[in-house]
């Protein structure tokens, strides 16, 4: 039982987690890759200039005196996800509406957006520096420890308070999106657009609108996973620079333009890497006891070792490219 | 037989372009190839000159099975074609369009170029000389040195004609190579394809919308529709054919 | 035991090789996919129980053991950095160019994670995070001048001198080759791919083989061009090399200065550069100009200007190229088409 335990510790809620940050993410750049056709690179950029927006938002509650019962952090939520689908839309506006009004190729776009990663990332450390910061310097971070010994395991199931309002959020968020993307008219449109954009804009679809509201839902979702990202480990100017290639991966693997696919990809890549590095020696450990002498596990008996971890991504990522590059669900890809 | 095509098919998603289709060009002839608008010639040729590959069947060339080759494996076998829509370098003059044929120029070779200077030079003087007779002969001089994508409509059909020229090949596939190309001039490439086919020996596969040129030409003639073969023999046993007529003639015939 | 290795990367490869053969001996379809799979896993498993013993071997060794340290001629050092460059672009290529151009560009950054993070990792390899240092200098460093009399400042310019001839020397040659191949039959060739590779695949030309070829060329310039970066800075430290400052950085160079145009990304290269080294000091400059402004107004100074000026760079880089690609699309000195 503890072997179970530790399993759902180290393989099932760290990779729900970082599986729900990897989809939200990836769920915003495969709209965007539907609508738009090209690769937001700029995606991390959102995630964590929302990422900071909450954290200012934060602390300016923290500054007023303002206390709340859940973490500040996702008190401050829903005000920072408009602001980043703001500035979502006013980086469309400055740096891809021009090159896509003249038609360049979708590679074009990729690099355009490069640069917009390098711009915003330049602006943030200019303004907070290198350094790292924590949501949690005035509030305590909540770690429930569940005791399990009644079930015969002499560890506890350990989650954070973050951790349980991260995967209910991103359960509401997907569910709502769900809603979004199947029963309203803007929504309806989007698949549309997504599945042929020409006909789309033949058979009277406001593509202008469909295109903003592709990047007000993308901005929000992407400040939404950076900031859960933040919360659940610290925050720092290349917090999701560091896993845009998963992020791409997860869209990929899901196919490109597809919402769902995203998602599906995002769980499947936090579920792969959180695996690939786990120590099966913790598990495996009774079985020391019938092994012969010469067939002993070793201390680590991992896959891949600790800190290939993103590596996993990247490896997946190139895999699915070569076998399989429309995605496991069959993607969009045009 | 220099081509020998056997029982191929072509599926474009639940299209069949190509079905079950059997058919052979003797060597040393000029086999015509009409049909209506999309009855699968132009993927016929497609699938001869390794452009795509068929779902189904064989393609024989000189004997061997070629089924599946590269296009590039094929032109040095000596198989070489034009395409329908003109697949011109835009980015290069029409000069520069001719003299990339040749395959045996060691000026594409990293070292040679490099290190062997007089070699590479030498071959790029007979090439030139080749391109600028091929050019002579088409009546492009004037525009030599525009680029490829400046080019009208019909200059680009002579440009791809011109580059089947530039070497010795066994085989030309030609496709609509007389769409957009003036009387006098077409002329003159009638007599030249003849005279390149009696005197060089080689042979030529052309798909034609034009039945004067093709009656011309021609013999045999083969008929497609609905991507398979439905007759074959000389023009004037074609035109007598009311079955034939019926599916072919009967229906306007647009020059695409 | 580096052998042993050696012999296991073999045998898992025939594993695989095998597995993808099974067709052969009737096995298809799905179950083939399966066999596929779990030969890679048996392939991966068994050269891993051989490498790590031997990799931990190495490393135990005093003072952190790694296998580099020949002792060769910096020089023949920069030719098999070349060299191993063209090897990791045979792979790379090999695996990725057939992918359509956006997927292509996210495959190979991905994979220049993975090249990153094999790189960072194996110590007993590269030595990792520990770093390889100092790396020697192909001509006379600046202590060898002081120690033959000179002052501080004319040895440093004397030894950095000889540096920049001899780099200069090596950028001459690659110029030359680079124009001589592209005039010729070989750079008409290269065009034709590019504008129409349909067309050119049926004149003859071998499309795949030849853009490899360009990769990997391109690849072995890569490859010189880091190694004589890392003996410039004498020290070799993997984490160093970011995308920012260096894949990125290259981009903006080529994009700047005009694709297809040697004498563009070689302007280019020299202005970025400029731009990359001048932003530093120039915003410091600023920032120092309104931190003494908004200190008079009684706001305060700015805190940490030089930490914040190292980032400006970044910045710079980023907005440099987003103009570039909105106001001149072929760069600054665009690609000249040949006439006549
Ligand atoms: N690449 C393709 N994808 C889908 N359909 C195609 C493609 N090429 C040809 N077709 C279809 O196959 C049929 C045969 O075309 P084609 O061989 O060009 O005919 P033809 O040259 O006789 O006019 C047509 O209906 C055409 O639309
Ligand atoms: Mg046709």
């Amino acid at each position: 039982m503890t072997e179970l335990v530790f399993f759902t510790n180290q393989v099932i809620i760290s990779g729900l987690v970082l599986g729900c940050i990897y989809a939200l993410g990836a769920v915003g750049i495969t709209l965007i890759f539907g609508i738009l056709r090209f690769a937001h690179f700029a995606h991390s950029e959102l995630m964590t200039g929302g990422a900071f927006i909450a954290f200012l938002l934060a602390s300016a509650f923290a500054a007023w005196g303002i206390t709340t019962p859940i973490p500040t952090g996702f008190v401050v939520l829903p005000i920072a996800m408009v602001i980043t689908a703001i500035l979502s839309l006013g980086i469309d506006k400055g740096f891809y509406a021009p090159l896509r009004k003249r038609g360049a190729k979708p590679v074009t776009l990729l690099i355009a957006s490069i640069g917009v990663t390098l711009m915003v990332q330049g602006l943030i450390r200019l303004f907070f520096g290198a350094g790292s910061y924590s949501f949690f310097e005035t509030e305590t971070k909540d770690v429930f420890r569940i005791d399990l010994s009644a079930l015969g395991s002499t560890r506890p199931l350990v989650i954070t308070e973050p951790q349980v309002f991260m995967i209910v959020v991103t359960f509401v968020s997907v569910l709502a999106l769900h809603f979004f993307l199947t029963r309203s008219r803007l929504g309806k449109a989007m698949r549309a657009m997504a599945d042929n954009a020409d006909l789309a804009q033949v058979s009277g679809i406001n593509t202008a609108l469909v295109v903003r509201v592709t990047w007000i839902v993308a901005g929000a979702l992407a400040c939404m996973a950076g900031t859960m990202l933040a919360l659940d480990v610290t925050l720092k100017p290349d917090l999701a620079f560091n896993i845009i290639i998963p992020i791409f991966a997860a869209a990929i693997v899901g196919g490109l333009g597809q919402a769902y696919g995203a998602i599906a990809g995002g769980l499947l890549i936090g579920f792969a890497e959180s695996l690939a590095v786990f120590n099966w020696t913790m598990v495996l450990r009774p079985l020391n006891g019938v092994l012969p002498d010469w067939l002993q596990l070793p201390a680590t008996l991992a896959l891949v070792p600790t800190e290939y971890k993103l590596t996993v991504a990247f490896v997946i990522l190139v895999v699915v490219l070569l076998v399989r590059p429309t995605g496991i669900f069959k993607g969009a890809s045009s | 037989m220099v081509i020998d095509v056997r029982n191929v098919s072509k599926r474009f998603g639940g299209l069949r372009a190509v079905n079950n289709c059997s058919l052979s060009v003797r060597r040393g002839s000029i086999t015509g190839l009409i049909g209506p608008n999309g009855a699968g010639k132009s993927t016929l040729f497609n699938m001869v000159a390794g452009n795509i590959t068929p779902d189904e069947g064989q393609v024989i060339f000189d004997g061997q099975d070629v089924t599946g080759w590269k296009p590039f494996e094929l032109f040095r076998v000596g198989m070489l074609r034009t395409f329908q829509i003109a697949h011109e370098f835009g980015q290069m003059t029409a000069l520069e369009n001719l003299m990339m044929v040749p395959g045996d120029q060691p000026g594409e070779h990293l070292i040679d170029t490099w290190f062997r200077p007089r070699l590479v030079k030498s071959r790029e003087i007979e090439v030139r000389k080749k391109a600028l007779d091929v050019i002579d002969f088409l009546k492009l001089g004037h525009v030599r040195d525009e680029l490829a994508g400046n080019l009208s409509g019909g200059q680009k059909k002579l440009l791809e004609l011109g580059r089947t020229m530039m070497v010795d090949a066994k085989v030309v596939l030609l496709d609509e190579v007389a769409a957009g190309v003036n009387k006098t001039l077409l002329n003159d490439l009638a007599g030249n394809i003849e005279r390149m086919n009696r005197e060089l020996g080689y042979t030529f596969f052309v798909i034609e919308h034009d039945m004067d040129l093709i009656g011309r030409l021609c013999d045999p003639v083969i008929v497609m529709a609905q991507g398979e073969k439905i007759a074959e023999g000389p023009m004037a046993e074609i035109r007598a054919n009311p079955a034939i007529v019926e599916a072919y003639f009967g229906t306007p015939v647009e020059v695409a | 035991m580096l052998g042993r290795a050696l012999l296991a990367f073999a045998a898992g490869a025939a594993i695989v090789y095998g597995a993808r053969k099974a067709d052969r001996i009737g096995i298809t379809g799905r179950w083939k996919t399966v066999l596929t799979v779990f030969a890679w896993f048996v392939a991966y498993v068994l050269y891993r129980s051989q490498l790590d013993p031997a990799a931990a071997y190495i490393e135990s060794a005093v003072g952190g053991g790694w296998v580099g340290g020949l002792g060769g001629h910096p020089v023949l050092g920069w030719l098999f950095g070349g060299l191993l460059a063209a090897g990791i672009a045979y792979i790379v290529g090999k695996i990725s160019l057939g992918l359509r151009t956006d997927y292509l560009a996210i495959a190979t950054i991905g994979i220049s994670e993975i090249i990153r993070a094999l790189i960072k990792n194996m110590d007993w390899l590269t030595r990792g995070t520990l770093t390889v240092s100092p790396i020697p200098w192909p001509t006379p460093l600046p202590q060898s001048f002081q120690a033959g009399g000179m002052d501080n400042l004319s040895a440093l310019v004397a030894a950095r001198g000889g540096f920049l001839v001899l780099a200069l020397v090596v950028l001459g040659i690659v110029l030359w080759l680079i124009s001589r191949a592209y005039a010729g039959p070989w750079g008409r060739m290269m065009r034709s791919i590019r504008d129409n590779h349909i067309a050119s695949s049926s004149m003859g030309k071998n499309v795949k083989a030849r853009q490899l070829e360009i990769f990997i060329f391109g690849s072995v310039l890569m490859g010189i061009g880091g190694a004589m970066l890392v003996s410039f800075v004498q020290i070799f430290d993997p984490s160093s090399y970011q995308p920012i400052n260096h894949t990125f950085l290259i981009w903006v160079m080529v994009i700047v200065g005009g694709a297809g145009n040697n004498w563009g990304a070689l302007f280019g290269a020299v202005l970025i550069w400029l731009i990359w080294v001048i932003s530093e000091p120039l915003s410091k400059a600023v920032f120092e100009f309104v931190s003494m402004w908004s200190s008079n107004v009684g706001w305060g100074a700015i805190p940490e200007i030089e930490a914040r000026s190292a980032q400006m760079r970044v910045f710079v880089l980023g907005l440099v190229i987003t103009i570039a690609l909105r106001f001149a699309p072929k760069g600054l000195i665009p690609e000249v088409v040949k006439r006549g």
